[in-house]
């Protein structure tokens, strides 16, 4: 009988105490703040309330008709867009070519992280500077060659100014892609091309028909960890435009700290929080679903 | 650092899951310290200030204190320099709100004054005794910013403005006066860049990035028409004045075109630069420019500047924004009596002196301006009086930094002509009484 419970215990119950200190760990650091972010959501809490009212899905509400809002997601999705399409192709073109023997490669290899070691908030003042309109490189460059005629205001157009965070951001990041796809591009076996030469097939046909097929799964799992980051895009925002001119930089980052940590409206911030989390989890369950696909396939 | 975690990590900063982690930093903080409580009612206080500009004076005159006081320690938390106010209000929030007593004493920029006191976390001075013959030594203004409710909730430290800073050597050269009025000033940048020979020379610099020194500037083009963000608690950001405001600091960038569009991506700095590498004609900003213009390291332009009120509209008045960091005692301090005496200390004519000669900050005591020796070093400063006097506060409302954002991006819309004067302002003006409605 003991021997039964004792033999029991070790089959059943061991694993899941060996697991407890992680899930433990996982709950206080993940779940707490994430359930407490969604139990906050639900009431209307500021610093300057004496104390909080439960108001359902008030937030939410006032939410879906707040212009502020919409203008952040829109932004934001464009950002997404942008940044992640440019990185994976720059970032494809840089991988084939490393992928290629050639004196000195290590040391390509090597130079080609260096944005992505740079912490970003000294690059985006660094690429603050460069576009800065009086003083900066971009427009010297650009006019000195006269491919422009006048001096751009990057950082002050509306239309423009999130295009330069898109192009630091892209600038910044294409090396974290070139990397994740180099590893993808190592692991297709040479036989491979040689058979395809042997056959002629063209570069095109190499291409479609061996490279993509046989690196879309790291392709893809590279562009959800990208998108899911583009999504929650703050540092280059907040340290080259904090937002402006005319909120034409505000993304969901920016505006959530904006109206929890100046406004301190810690409902209301919540709410922006979860609807910023919804937004990853659609996005992210679009991408596996589209990825569980290929993984089976590949 | 990576800040791209910020809003789940928020969701730790909540009233209540701060009360906890706040007894739990306490009570590490409570046990670290014991050593330090010895008998004879030694008590240490904590004192969380920002970092001027220059050579820290802080330590010296709390080392100052602590002698004066042999019975109080204080331990000085230092606090970035007020151009990271965001972080500043954030580290206060923080801390304040996790109401363990820590920092006794803090530094507060003067517009979270009455956000503190309506959240309950700064304490009415009233019942360490201070009353009218205490404030009455200070600036008006500053007094009405530290109240709340007719409650003393803050106390002045430091003060500064907004003014018109001028190329004297050019417009002497050119045979112009400082202007009185805003054509005035659009006559002689006119001129000036017209018949100077450098076409890096830039009119008017003032800063419109979408940022609270946005704020700042607007609240002076408004008033300088006659008018304000709220009058007598009513909203007043739409009226007749204020469009007309608007409309002058478009017409400054697009039509008389002295203020160059890059103005949308400046705030204090970037507007400065130009300045004091000889390349402006007039400068909007507050008062640290004028210790940097006259350095020769940094600057072109040593003993060719002048400095006055910011212009008017014709029928309108001088304005200034008030600015400047206060003092606030925090409602949980364990040592309130001793915290108040710190206070005291540091806003005292002795300590505004000191900072004054030192590192150039602005007193609140309205006597200091009047001492022979600060004159004889510093007529700058005592010539800024009548700005300080006048200056205007921001709205002095609880709800200030949600009502701060939104006139930031409104103005902003205005700027980049993405909305007409008068649309922005209107809906601005909506949004403004939603906010404190």
């Amino acid at each position: 009988m003991m021997a039964h419970a004792r033999q029991f215990i070790r089959q059943y119950a061991f694993p899941y105490l060996l697991l407890a200190p992680s899930l433990l760990a996982i709950g206080l650091i993940a779940l707490y703040p994430f359930l407490q972010t969604i139990w906050t959501s639900l009431h209307r809490a500021s610093l300057i309330l004496p104390d909080s009212t439960f108001i359902g899905l008030g937030n939410f509400r006032r939410l879906i008709q707040d212009d502020g809002f919409w203008n952040a997601w829109t932004n934001t999705v464009y950002f997404t867009v942008v940044t992640v399409l440019f990185e994976t192709i720059l970032g494809f073109a840089i991988a084939t070519a490393l992928n290629r023997d050639f004196r000195g490669r290590g040391l390509v290899r090597a130079a080609v992280l260096i944005p992505w070691a740079i912490p970003t908030v000294v690059s985006s003042r660094l690429w603050g500077l460069i576009f800065n309109t009086d003083a900066g490189l971009a427009n010297y460059l650009l006019t000195s060659t006269r491919i422009m005629s006048a001096d751009q205001n990057w950082l002050g157009n509306p239309g423009l100014a999130i295009n330069v965070a898109a192009i630091v951001d892209i600038w910044k990041t294409t090396p974290f892609m070139a990397l994740i796809l180099l590893a993808g591009l190592q692991t297709i076996p040479g036989e491979l091309y040689e058979a395809a030469a042997i056959d002629g097939a063209s570069f095109l046909d190499r291409l479609l028909h061996i490279t993509l097929p046989m690196i879309a799964p790291v392709l893809l799992v590279a562009m959800l960890l990208r998108t899911l980051d583009a999504f929650r895009v703050f540092d280059v925002i907040y340290v080259m435009t904090g937002g402006g001119p005319a909120d034409s930089t505000e993304v969901l980052s920016t505006l959530t700290y904006k109206v929890f940590f100046s406004a301190t409206q810690f409902g209301y911030g919540s709410a922006l929080a979860v609807a910023m989390f919804v937004s990853v989890l659609l996005l992210s369950a679009g991408f596996l679903f589209f990825l569980r696909d290929k993984l089976e396939v590949g | 650092m990576s800040n791209r975690n910020l809003p789940s990590r928020s969701a730790l900063s909540r009233r209540t899951a701060l009360k906890a982690g706040g007894a739990g930093i306490a009570s590490i903080l409570l046990s670290r310290q014991a050593p330090a409580v010895i008998a004879q009612d030694q008590v240490e206080i904590s004192f969380a200030g920002i970092r001027i500009f220059g050579d820290d004076p802080m330590p010296a005159l709390l080392a100052q204190f602590e002698e004066e006081n042999s019975n109080i320690t204080v331990r000085y938390i230092e606090l970035p320099t007020p151009n990271n106010s965001t972080e500043i209000h954030q580290y206060l929030v923080t801390s304040l709100n996790a109401q363990n007593g820590e920092p006794d004493v803090f530094t507060q920029d003067i517009i979270w004054i009455a956000e503190f006191g309506a959240a309950g976390l700064s304490a009415p001075l009233e019942q360490f005794g201070v009353g009218e013959t205490e404030t009455a030594e200070y600036f008006p203004g500053l007094i009405e910013a530290c109240t709340y409710q007719d409650q003393l909730v803050g106390w002045p430290w430091f003060v500064d403005a907004g003014f018109l800073y001028y190329r004297s050597d050019l417009l002497d050269a050119h045979g112009l006066d400082a202007p009185a009025t805003w054509d005035d000033l659009i006559g002689a940048a006119t001129e000036v860049m017209a018949a100077e020979e450098n076409p890096e020379l830039l009119g008017f610099l003032w800063q419109a990035r979408q940022a609270e020194v946005l704020v700042c500037d607007w609240v002076e083009f408004l008033g300088s028409a006659g008018g304000r963000v709220l009058t007598e608690g009513e909203v007043t950001v739409n009226s007749e004045a204020a469009v007309s405001a608007l409309q002058l600091m478009q017409d400054l960038i697009y039509t008389h075109q002295i203020t160059p569009e890059a103005v949308l991506t400046y705030d204090e700095e970037p507007s400065r630069l130009p300045f004091t590498a000889g390349n402006g004609v007039f400068l909007r900003n507050w008062s640290y420019v004028y210790a940097i213009a006259q350095n020769p390291d940094e600057s072109r332009v040593v003993d060719q500047i002048g400095y006055q009120p910011l212009p008017m509209f014709a029928d309108g008045e001088n304005a200034a924004t008030l600015g400047g960091y206060q003092f606030g005692l925090n409602a949980t301090s364990a040592h309130p009596e001793e915290a108040f005496q710190l206070l005291q200390f540091l806003s005292g004519p002795e300590a505004q002196k000191t900072l004054a000669l030192q590192v150039g900050v602005a007193p609140t005591r309205q006597a200091v301006y009047e001492d022979a020796e600060l004159g004889e070093q510093n007529p700058f400063m005592v010539g800024l009086r009548d700005v300080f006097t006048g200056a205007i506060p921001r709205p002095v409302h609880p709800a200030y930094p949600q009502i701060s954002l939104a006139i930031q991006s409104a103005i902003s819309g205005a700027l980049t002509n993405q909305t007409p004067p008068q649309e922005a302002l209107d809906s601005l003006a909506e949004e403004i009484t939603f906010i404190i409605g």
